[in-house]
Formats: C-alpha cells, sequence, structure tokens
C-alpha cells in the first residue's frame, strides 16, 4: 500500500491555504475513492472469512443427504458432491487467491525493480546483456512455463506456487523500471542534485525510487489482477492450491465434471474471480490517472 | 544553531594570498560522430578574486556552460576535461581531488544554480526538503536543525511565509520563486564560491531584475565570489566587475566591467555593444553580428572569429592571436592590437 503515502500528502496540500495553482488533485482522488474502497472490502471479506461463513470450508457435515444441494437460504452458494457448503469455501477461497497474487507480486517487483535499477545504472553493455535476456525471457509463453515447472510436485505447495508466479511475473517491471530510471536520469534535478554533493545512494532513495512509485503501484494492482487471473487458471487446469484450503480455480475444478447439473460449483467461484480481477484493474487504471499530472511538472 | 557549528569539521584549506579560483589551459572535449571530436572549451585561463563578481559573456554554443560545469567536475558524459587542464580552487586541485572530498565541496563550498528552475528542482519532494537535504548531506545537522535552516533561507531569499511555502513542492511555486529556491539551495551553507548559469534567462523581465538585486545584496552579504554566466550586457554592467568574453571555446577579452564598455577591443565584444538596442536611436533594424559560430568540431585556423570579422585581413586567416595584455587586467586576442593601423571596416565574407 505504498501508493496510499504520496497520495495522502498531496491531499493534505490540496487544502493547503497557500496553494498557488488550482490543483487538479481532488478530482482525480474522487475517481481513486471506489476501487480503493472496493479493494479493501474485498480483502476485508477474506480477513473475516471466519467471521462471515456458516460453517467450515472443509467439514463435510453429512456426505449423504447433504450432497450437491442447490443453493438456498441454508447454504447460500449450494454444496459440493461431499456436503461442504461452497459459500464458506469461496469466502476461504478469497485468502488463498488473494495471498497468492499478492505475494507473487511483491516478489515479482522486488526481482523487477532490482533487474531494471541495475540495468539502467550500470548502462552499456551489462545493460544490453540483461535487457537481451529479458527480451528471451519475454519470449517463453508464461502459461506453458508454469505448467511444466508445476508438473513436477503431484501437488503444489502454496509456497511453491508463490514463487514460481513471482519469478515469472517481473519482465514487465523490470522494463518499466528501467525505462523510468533512465528518463530520471538525464533530468536537470538529478544533474543539480549532483551539483550539491548528494551521495550516490541517496541519490537512487531519495530523488529516484519516489518516481518509481506510480509504475508500480500501477503495476501492483494490475499484476494482481492478472495474478488472480492467472492462479484460477492453473488451479482450474489442476495444477492449484489444494490443502487445507482452495483457491478459487480449485473450486472450479473440483465443479468442473459436474458443471451442467451443478453449475453452483464452477458459477460461484468464477464470479468471485470475476469481481476480484474487476476491482484490481480499475485500481490500477484509477492509479494510473492520479499519477498522471504529477510526472508532469507545470 | 550556528552555521559553522553546524558544518562538519572538514578541513578549511589555508588562504593565502593567491585566487580563490585559478583555472589554467582548460580543455574540454566530446567525441562527436564519425570520429570528429568537438572541442568545446579550447584553452581558457582565468581566475577569480575572494568575493568578486566575474561574469562570462558569449552566445549561446561558445562553452560558457561547459567552462561552468567543468569547475565541479560534472561536464555531461561522453565529455571529458582533457589532460593538461588545471582547476584550483583555494589551492585544491579540483581536477585530481578523489570524488568523495569532491563531493564535499560541491554544494559546500562552491555551489551553482541553474538556469532552468522549472526542471533542476525534483517535482516528488518539497522545496523546503530540497534545501534541508543539502544542509544535511554536508553537516551533521539533526533534521530539525536542517528543516529550520532551509525555512529561515527560504525567508533570506524573500519569500513570504517561508515556512509554509517549504511544504509545497515545485510544481505549486511560480518560475520566479522555483529561482528564489534554487538560490536558496545553491546558498544556504554560504558557499565562497557560486557559479549562476544564466539564472534569469528562463524567466520575465520584471522578476529578472528582482532576482539580480536579490544575488547582488546576497553577495554583499555573505561575501562569496560569483561567476555569473550570461549572454544579456545589461546584466553585465549592473553585476560585474570583471568580465571575460568568450567566442569559440577561447577568450577574446577580459576586462574591468568599467574598461570593457568604455574601450571594448576584440571586435567581437565591439559587435555585443554594438548589438544592445538602444531606445531612443534612430534605428530601422536591429544590429546583429552576421553568421553564427563555428563548428567546435573544426574551429578555423588563424583567427576564429574572423569569418565575421568586419576588420579581417590577410593575417587573421594564417596566424592565430594571442591574448594580449593591453591594460591593467585589460587582455585582448586580436591582431588588431599590434597593428591598430589595419582597423578598416570592411564587409564581413560571412
Amino acid at each position: 500500500m505504498a501508493a496510499l503515502g504520496p497520495t495522502g500528502r498531496n491531499a493534505e496540500l490540496a487544502r493547503a491555504p497557500l496553494s498557488a495553482a488550482p490543483s487538479k488533485r481532488p478530482h482525480t482522488h474522487r475517481a481513486l475513492r471506489t476501487p480503493l474502497a472496493l479493494t479493501l472490502l474485498l480483502v476485508l471479506v477474506a480477513l473475516a472469512a471466519p467471521i462471515l461463513a456458516p460453517a467450515s470450508p472443509i467439514a463435510q457435515p453429512d456426505i449423504v443427504a447433504q450432497r450437491s444441494l442447490p443453493p438456498s437460504f441454508a447454504h447460500l452458494f449450494g454444496t459440493d458432491s461431499y456436503s461442504r457448503d461452497v459459500y464458506a469455501r469461496v469466502l476461504y477461497g478469497a485468502r488463498v487467491s488473494l495471498s497468492v497474487a499478492s505475494l507473487s507480486v511483491a516478489i515479482a517487483l522486488l526481482l523487477g525493480t532490482c533487474y531494471g535499477a541495475i540495468a539502467a545504472f550500470a548502462g552499456g553493455t551489462v545493460d544490453r546483456v540483461l535487457m537481451r535476456t529479458l527480451d528471451v525471457l519475454l519470449a517463453l509463453p508464461r502459461l506453458l512455463l508454469l505448467l511444466a515447472l508445476s508438473s513436477f510436485r503431484d501437488e503444489v505447495p502454496f509456497t511453491y506456487l508463490v514463487i514460481l508466479l513471482g519469478f515469472t511475473g517481473w519482465y514487465g517491471v523490470a522494463r518499466n523500471v528501467r525505462s523510468e530510471i533512465q528518463s530520471q536520469l538525464t533530468r536537470d534535478y538529478l544533474h543539480a542534485a549532483r551539483a550539491t554533493g548528494v551521495p550516490r545512494i541517496r541519490m537512487l532513495t531519495r530523488h529516484i525510487l519516489p518516481h518509481l512509485i506510480p509504475v508500480l503501484a500501477v503495476y501492483a494492482s494490475l499484476g494482481v489482477a492478472q495474478t488472480i487471473a492467472l492462479e484460477a487458471g492453473l488451479s482450474y487446469l489442476g495444477f492449484g492450491v489444494r490443502a487445507p484450503n482452495p483457491s478459487w480455480g480449485t473450486i472450479m475444478h473440483d465443479g468442473f465434471s459436474v458443471v451442467r447439473d451443478q453449475w453452483w460449483l464452477t458459477v460461484f467461484p468464477g464470479l468471485a474471480t470475476l469481481l476480484a480481477v474487476l476491482v484490481c484493474n480499475w485500481l490500477g487504471d484509477a492509479l494510473r490517472d492520479a499519477f498522471a499530472p504529477e510526472q508532469v511538472p507545470a | 544553531m550556528t552555521l559553522s557549528q553546524l558544518r562538519s569539521s572538514q578541513p578549511v584549506p589555508a588562504v593565502g594570498g593567491g585566487p580563490l579560483l585559478n583555472v589554467q589551459a582548460l580543455h574540454v572535449a566530446f567525441p562527436a560522430g564519425g570520429g570528429a571530436i568537438a572541442r568545446a572549451v579550447d584553452g581558457i585561463s582565468f581566475t577569480i578574486a575572494h568575493g568578486e563578481t566575474v561574469c562570462l559573456v558569449g552566445e549561446s554554443g561558445c562553452g560558457k556552460s561547459v567552462t561552468a560545469l567543468s569547475l565541479l567536475r560534472l561536464v555531461p558524459s561522453p565529455g571529458r576535461i582533457e589532460a593538461g587542464s588545471a582547476i584550483h580552487f583555494n589551492g585544491l586541485d579540483l581536477l585530481t581531488l578523489p570524488d568523495e572530498e569532491l563531493r564535499s565541496i560541491r554544494g559546500n563550498r562552491m555551489a551553482m544554480i541553474f538556469q532552468e528552475p522549472m526542471t533542476a528542482l525534483n517535482p516528488v519532494l518539497s522545496v523546503g526538503d530540497q534545501i534541508a537535504e543539502v544542509v544535511r548531506v554536508h553537516t551533521k545537522a539533526s533534521r530539525r536543525d536542517a528543516w529550520d535552516k532551509a525555512v529561515d533561507m527560504l525567508g533570506q531569499v524573500g519569500i513570504a511565509d517561508p515556512a509554509t511555502r517549504a511544504k509545497q513542492y515545485p510544481h505549486e511555486l511560480s518560475g520566479g520563486m522555483r529561482q528564489r529556491v534554487m538560490i536558496a539551495m545553491a546558498l544556504v551553507l554560504e558557499p565562497q564560491f557560486v557559479i549562476a548559469d544564466e539564472p534569469t534567462t528562463a524567466l520575465d523581465v520584471t522578476i529578472q531584475a528582482q532576482i539580480l538585486e536579490l544575488l547582488r545584496e546576497l553577495r554583499a552579504r555573505t561575501g562569496m565570489a560569483l561567476l555569473l554566466i550570461t549572454h544579456d550586457l545589461g546584466v553585465v554592467a549592473e553585476m560585474a566587475s570583471r568580465v571575460i568574453v568568450m567566442y569559440a571555446g577561447q577568450v577574446v577579452e577580459e576586462a574591468p566591467v568599467e574598461a570593457l564598455f568604455a574601450n571594448a577591443s576584440h571586435p567581437y565584444t565591439e559587435g555585443l555593444l554594438a548589438a544592445i538596442p538602444r531606445l531612443g536611436a534612430d534605428q530601422a533594424r536591429l544590429t546583429t553580428i552576421p553568421g553564427t559560430v563555428p563548428a567546435p568540431t573544426d574551429w578555423p585556423t588563424g583567427c576564429r572569429f574572423r569569418e565575421r570579422c568586419a576588420y579581417a585581413y590577410d593575417r587573421c586567416a594564417t596566424e592565430a592571436p594571442a591574448l594580449v595584455q593591453i591594460g591593467s587586467a585589460h587582455r585582448v586576442r586580436c591582431h588588431l592590437v599590434q597593428e591598430p593601423e589595419r582597423r578598416v571596416r570592411r564587409e564581413p565574407r560571412a
């Protein structure tokens, strides 16, 4: 949530009595409000799953009488063939799906930022080698790579999946970070900072990194959206997290064979995935718009 | 806390009788495409005394800014200062100084005010932060003390309500205010020497006068030496005690300001002075110097100004003039000094 820092501070500035130019900030903030609130809601729902869910997601109360029930007041999203409550499973699934996505995106951001920063700062041959390597990596289809790597294991553990997704998701970040730093390096204010004797490390942390926040914030939210969908796809294909709690993709995978008779097994987790992806994409777009005016000094 | 207490205990070089800044045979070259080398600064020598204001004058492309950047060893890559050049500041050899020691001089004892206040401030840091950073980088001041110093400095450069302004970001300030912030940044540690690279070029005329007045006032208060780079002779007349005129990477004339305006001896200086529009003069057109500065990859043989000179004669094409002393502290690079009888106006060839 690093993105919130500058946003909040600028909101404060906009209210400052002396602000010279009429600021556009409050307007762009209004556009951020809804997607931000929805994202928080999503996270809250995942965190509050034990409170919100009527039953345990893994309990099998009565495998004969309560199996494969359609949605009703007792079971909002119905039950599956093991009599488990699908509503509870979807709520708990949010925890798995969201944490897989956000953790792997965090890894991707870290890797990509380091890689891009090294390329931009080193320049010359190092930069060329790193960028050509990146081209090669980008040429590998991510989904096939993921399938190949996860097929080594019968069951994909949570950590393994997070690492897999993280290590295959940083290419775009690296490119963006590199080009952003490169464009910053030619700016006058870095020259001016050098002229006032600012040391190199401080130049990176104080003068350049803040400029990366917009890029990273936008990438984070869009990346989470993409990874939720990707993880759902992987799980749906049978390479997802299983024990103890299912992810949305895993629930869909379980319902796949009976999708004609028991539509609720696939439709509800599918809708949840759709909703989460939409909200994250919306947030990404709103963040991009909110940061855009800041990029151009008035 | 006073500034001397704030400043870290670094050795202050003994101030001898010598000049504050001594530049000898400065050559700066940039590799240009196709193996050509652009000699942007081609053997410049000058000195600046403690507390002196010197103006460096010349048209675009004559090497003024590169000279200024060389003094802080900030020549943009791939340009480099060539062997044989020497820059001494307070007796310290700046060109052989280790990076870390040079860094401790930049912004501290020698500072620079840049031309473009719009782009020379970082848009994501508040202006107070940017001034305080200079204090934090060079002294042991606490965050709080550095901030207070920044606010105090903003007040000194004539910004009203400095405590509020310090929290604002560059895009919230006008051009004139941003230039004041740049000046505050440069002067916050009271450097002995400040380089101002066309500090008023990007500003409105009314603001220009205010900024120059501010610089003059701060100079008088702190006793700093000032190297003012400009192409505006009006600024020169107002600010300078001494003037260095550059053309095509060389010094062509150097004189105290009165001597220069009273007795400009190089045809280029003459041309610059004639090009100042005069109010009430019955002139249909503005006077110009015909032609442009030749390309630095290919300086002409002989005198570099001859193509544009109204007095050029055969000797100018074959023999490069030397910088000759013609009065106390007045030096000129022109053959006419030795052969005044050749001062016959003709149509320039360019």
